[in-house]
């Protein structure tokens, strides 16, 4: 057994990527579309928490909140302004877009924020003590929210009137409209929620990491993989297989080191070749 | 209550509706039957606004409708359940008969709905938490109805309910439209099965190839020597 402080870096880390795969899923869920530069979302999420909590001293959750939204809101931007118009040409174009969208969006932090890397300092500093466990309050509040957003993100996706019609929009727009679903209002939601949960990450994340404009890529891959893990197109999937990648990633760091990388993605073949569906996939018909 | 004057509807540069007239009254039950492919779901089509008519014009109570989208369409009362009954595969019954509520903002109607609907066909009230596509073809056209009472309509359009269906359960779902219809719901029914809709409804239109030939009442059309032959096998 590991001790316990590995635990809780798996935790820690699970909790990031299953909140960046979450998003992703959502988005792919409802409409179709792999967004690839939801990493640079969260980078560029990054930088919004590094200016306003660490350099203007913005309240901590203030800026937790405003980066959520304005990541939120850039989703709008993207889908409305490109992924909509060429929704009607195909598969192809929405990921040329977002693949696209990735240099653009490195082009534009490094030429307005720099290459250097930058440090967040701790949100809640100081650590706790859980019976012989001494943990970084850091670390808690990270977990704390993660796991608040992923049970809010649930009850938004199956409780609410909300959830309801993107979930009828997603399985069959036409007839969803024909009840009064207006398919432009869903997939506005759907990509405002998707990305603000790339924002919520970047700001819990931004803390305990360094902030840079290259810091999208490893998340995205790490989200993809636990996506494809969990099954394609399932938040639950998408939750399995993002505490899987986090958990055997840090055990595997803490067992093996530098081969670590390679020991996960062996895991993620393996995984896939017990059950190319994904853990919670169906197995096509 | 709902009048079509002229409409035209093309795909790509065919004409697949070649300028037809219809009405329907307050209350009363309309039947369009017509073959594969005369056009019948294009005009349901264009009545809920899915699609735009290339050229004329829809009226519902006085207020031209023709352009509109489909939510202001359906929030003005006409509600149109699909052809294949299209219920959404992955929802639970309960939350399919939701969705048909989806405009409603009244609760306590949706209330009252609720039960109407549980009244006319039990057996979707066992069925509550199950996924649509688990529900039989039967059953599936029923929460396709239903899901259609939900929005509180004043005017059913219903696309070939028979599809599918074994005589039993047509006559079933038969049954049901006429109650729905004796309550005060006005239909228009567009059916394949033309025995079954002439039975039911007042009024009919035949639709072939985009145009309607003929018109009248049912009696009328029961008694017409080229339906007879065609459509009723007689
Ligand atoms: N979206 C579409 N694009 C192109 N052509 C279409 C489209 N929808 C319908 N058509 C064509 O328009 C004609 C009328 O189709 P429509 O579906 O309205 O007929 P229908 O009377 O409902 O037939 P059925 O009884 O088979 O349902 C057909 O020739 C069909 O191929
Ligand atoms: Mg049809």
């Amino acid at each position: 057994m590991p001790p316990v402080a590995v635990w809780m870096d798996g935790l820690l880390l699970s909790s990031i990527y299953i909140l960046i795969a979450s998003g992703l899923v959502l988005v792919f869920s409802i409409m179709g579309i792999v967004n690839f530069a939801h990493g640079q979302l969260y980078m560029l999420g990054a930088f919004l928490i590094y200016y306003m909590f660490a350099r203007a001293g913005i309240n901590y959750f203030v800026s937790l909140i405003i980066t959520a939204v304005a990541i939120g809101l850039l989703g709008i931007a993207i889908e409305r302004g490109l992924l909509r118009p060429l929704a009607p040409n195909g598969l192809l174009p929405p990921v040329v877009v977002t693949l696209g969208l990735i240099f653009l969006f490195e082009g534009i932090a490094t030429l307005f924020f720099g290459p250097a890397k930058k440090a967040v300092p701790s949100a809640v500093p100081g650590v706790s003590s859980i019976g012989a466990l001494t943990v970084s309050n850091e670390k808690l509040v990270v977990v704390a929210i993660a796991v608040a957003v992923m049970i809010g993100l649930y009850f938004l996706v199956s409780h609410t009137r909300m959830g309801l019609a993107m979930r009828a929009s997603a399985q069959d727009p036409y007839t969803a409209s024909l009840y009064g679903v207006r398919r432009g209002r869903t997939l506005s939601q759907t990509m405002f929620i998707g990305c603000a949960l790339a924002g919520i990450a970047a700001s819990l994340m931004a803390p305990l990491y360094f902030v840079d404009p290259w810091i999208g890529l490893t998340p995205l891959i790490m989200a993809l993989l636990a996506i494809v893990i969990g099954g394609l197109g399932s938040v639950l999937g998408a939750v399995v297989g993002g505490a899987l990648l986090g958990f055997s990633g840090t055990f595997l760091i803490y067992y093996l080191g530098p081969w670590s990388e390679l020991t996960a993605f062996l895991i993620v073949i393996a995984v896939l070749l017990l059950r190319p569906e994904g853990i919670f996939g169906r197995p096509r018909a | 209550m709902l009048l079509l004057k002229s409409i035209r509807v093309h795909y790509n540069k065919r004409e697949a509706v070649k300028g037809i007239s219809l009405e329907v009254g307050e209350g009363d039950f309309v039947v369009v039957i017509g073959p594969n492919g005369a056009g019948k779901t294009s005009v349901l089509n264009v009545i809920s606004g899915v699609i735009n008519p290339s050229e004329g014009e829809v009226w519902f109570r006085s207020e031209r409708i023709d352009r509109l989208a489909p939510e202001k369409i359906a929030a003005r009362g006409i509600i149109h359940v699909p052809e294949g009954r299209r219920i959404f595969p992955k929802l639970t019954v309960m939350e399919n008969l939701q969705m048909g509520a989806y405009l409603q903002k009244d609760k306590t109607k949706v209330e009252r709905e609720l039960e109407r609907i549980f009244h006319l066909f039990p057996i979707l009230k066992e069925r509550t938490r199950q996924r649509g596509e688990s529900l039989s073809g039967g059953e599936q056209q029923m929460l396709a109805i239903g899901r259609g009472l939900m929005a509180g309509p004043a005017l059913l359009l219903i696309d070939e309910p028979s599809l599918g269906l074994s005589p039993l359960v047509t006559q079933h779902v038969a049954e049901q439209m006429t109650v729905i219809n004796r309550e005060g719901i006005a239909i228009l029914l567009v059916e394949q099965n033309a025995r079954m809709g002439l039975k039911l409804a007042n009024r009919g239109y035949v639709l072939t190839n985009g145009d309607l030939v003929l018109e009248g009442t049912t009696a009328e059309l029961v008694k017409n020597e080229e339906i007879r032959k065609a459509y009723l096998g007689l």
